[in-house]
């Protein structure tokens, strides 16, 4: 056995490394326990819908499937975020994306 | 107080739950490359944790996905744990920060999983070379407070006003490989299976380091995670999340021997004992035979029905077999299921219409050591 696992020094600075990562950075990074986040253990503890955003071409406006392009729309991604920016990069004849809250020109 | 910590003890259920997280690990790299592989195509977008973070190309993707496969398998086999444990995790770490889709709770559950295997020296036992060093203590306990982390942490952030409504509950429960009862998706019935899902997750969080509850929450903790499996829509991930976590299970049996005292000179004991010690993946059984001198049960007792002593009890017939069985390889996540009124009943009077049917005596043999 490795010398360095007898420590008991070594056991209790590793517990509480293990419970402050896991349990007071997730709790003190979110400030609560409901949010769906990342690096917690919040699993289906909320519903966060998904954003719904159109792109607006010269033929008028089209609902976007988020499937097509994201591999995993997680509910923990802020996806206007970043969806939109994309959208005006590869939609074709794309003027501007909308979702609920704004709205981008492009 | 602290002496326990340091402790030793075997490495036998550590090397059982390695084995279980590299399968876990293996099957969950191909979740991997679809996903990594979508996110490389250009229709999708990239949503980096750092907005310098290149998109992953196809040959990074091939390297890191063959490095996981590899490390996974050298790493169920025991082989080398510090590395192969060491490039599974990197792989696993590498994967993760490649872009905010390739996330999930469990994947990020699975490393934690690989590094704490690695900081116990989980090599140590069940490997390719039928070593089995002792481990300590602290480096298991460790493992034990990441399934109490997550089933605690998962109860308590249910309790809001949202999930408890059974709302979110009715917007996951749909395309599961089984369908919800439509009858049953009203809010009064979800609103009973929220709070029964709270309460669920607490007593698998904290009743597991209980020995009398250990038994009820085994049979739990299986039921609960082959209905998230079956009834939510993730299944993939879920039946991942499930193995990871009911690898857990074994690390919180008692490493106490389990005296087995049984008839040597019948048939059918020989058969059950044989069986016995063949799935002591574990080997937490010691096996004394009627006629040893280390037999502490009269002899009388011991030709109607086997007896089981363990941790200062002693039970006979099926329940014996029951305690045994709660402590084997594979039948250790649901045997407590023989628990259950009516079930232990009937079981027991198989086992005493087996018992009376019992050849004997046998020519003398020795139970099949493995």
């Amino acid at each position: 056995m490795t010398g360095w696992r007898q420590s008991r020094a070594v056991a209790l600075v590793a517990i509480a490394v293990f419970l402050t990562v896991q349990l007071i950075i997730p709790i003190g990074r979110y400030g609560n326990f409901e949010v769906t986040q990342r690096f917690g253990w919040q699993m289906f503890a909320g519903f966060v819908p998904a954003p719904q955003i159109t792109v607006v071409t010269s033929d008028g406006e089209h609902p976007v499937v988020l499937d097509d392009y994201m591999a995993w729309p997680r509910a923990d991604i802020d996806i206007v975020r970043y969806l939109p920016a994309h959208l005006c990069e590869i939609v074709p004849d794309v003027q501007s994306v909308r979702w609920e809250t704004g709205s981008l020109e492009c | 107080m602290l002496s326990p910590l340091t402790q030793s003890i075997s490495s036998r259920p550590l090397g059982l739950v390695r084995v279980i997280i590299g399968v876990a690990a293996l099957l969950r790299s191909f979740v991997a490359l679809r996903v990594l592989l979508e996110i490389s195509e250009p229709e999708v977008v990239h949503i980096p944790y750092l907005d310098w973070t290149p998109s992953p190309s196809v040959p990074l993707i091939v390297l890191v996905i063959s490095v996981w496969m590899v490390s996974s398998i050298l790493f169920t086999a025991g082989w080398r744990v510090p590395w192969s444990g060491g490039a599974l995790f990197l792989a696993i770490v590498s994967t993760l920060a490649s872009d905010q889709q390739a996330y999930s709770n469990h994947l990020y559950l699975m490393a934690w999983l690989v590094l704490l295997l690695i900081i116990a020296d989980a090599g140590a036992g069940l490997n390719l070379a039928r070593t089995n060093r002792p481990v300590f203590r602290w480096t298991v306990l460790l493992l034990m407070l990441q399934l109490t982390v997550v089933y605690g942490f998962s109860s308590l952030t249910k309790i809001n006003d949202e999930f408890l409504s059974g709302m979110v509950l009715a917007g996951v429960m749909r395309n599961g490989v089984l369908q919800f009862p439509e009858t049953l998706r009203t809010p009064a019935f979800l609103s009973s299976l929220a709070l029964a899902v709270v309460t669920l997750e607490l007593l698998l969080a904290v009743g597991i380091w209980f020995r009398k509850a250990r038994p009820t929450v085994f049979v739990a903790g299986l039921g609960f995670h082959i209905a998230i499996t079956l009834l939510m829509s993730t299944t993939v991930e879920l039946f991942i999340f499930s193995i990871e976590m009911l690898a857990l299970y074994p690390l919180f049996l008692t490493q106490e021997s389990l005296v087995v005292v049984w008839d040597d000179e019948c048939d059918s004991c020989f058969d059950w004992v044989s069986r016995f010690r063949r799935f002591d993946v574990l080997k937490t059984l010691h096996v004394v035979g009627k006629s040893s001198d280390s037999n502490p049960i009269p002899a009388e007792e011991v030709e109607r029905s086997l007896h089981l002593i363990h941790q200062g009890e002693t039970t006979s017939g099926f329940k014996a077999v029951t305690g045994v069985l709660e402590h084997l390889v594979p039948t250790l996540w649901f045997a407590s299921i023989l628990r259950v009124p009516g079930i232990s009943h009937l079981a027991e009077r198989w086992y005493r219409w087996q018992a009376a049917r019992r050849s004997c005596p046998v020519a003398l043999r020795s139970p099949v050591t493995p």
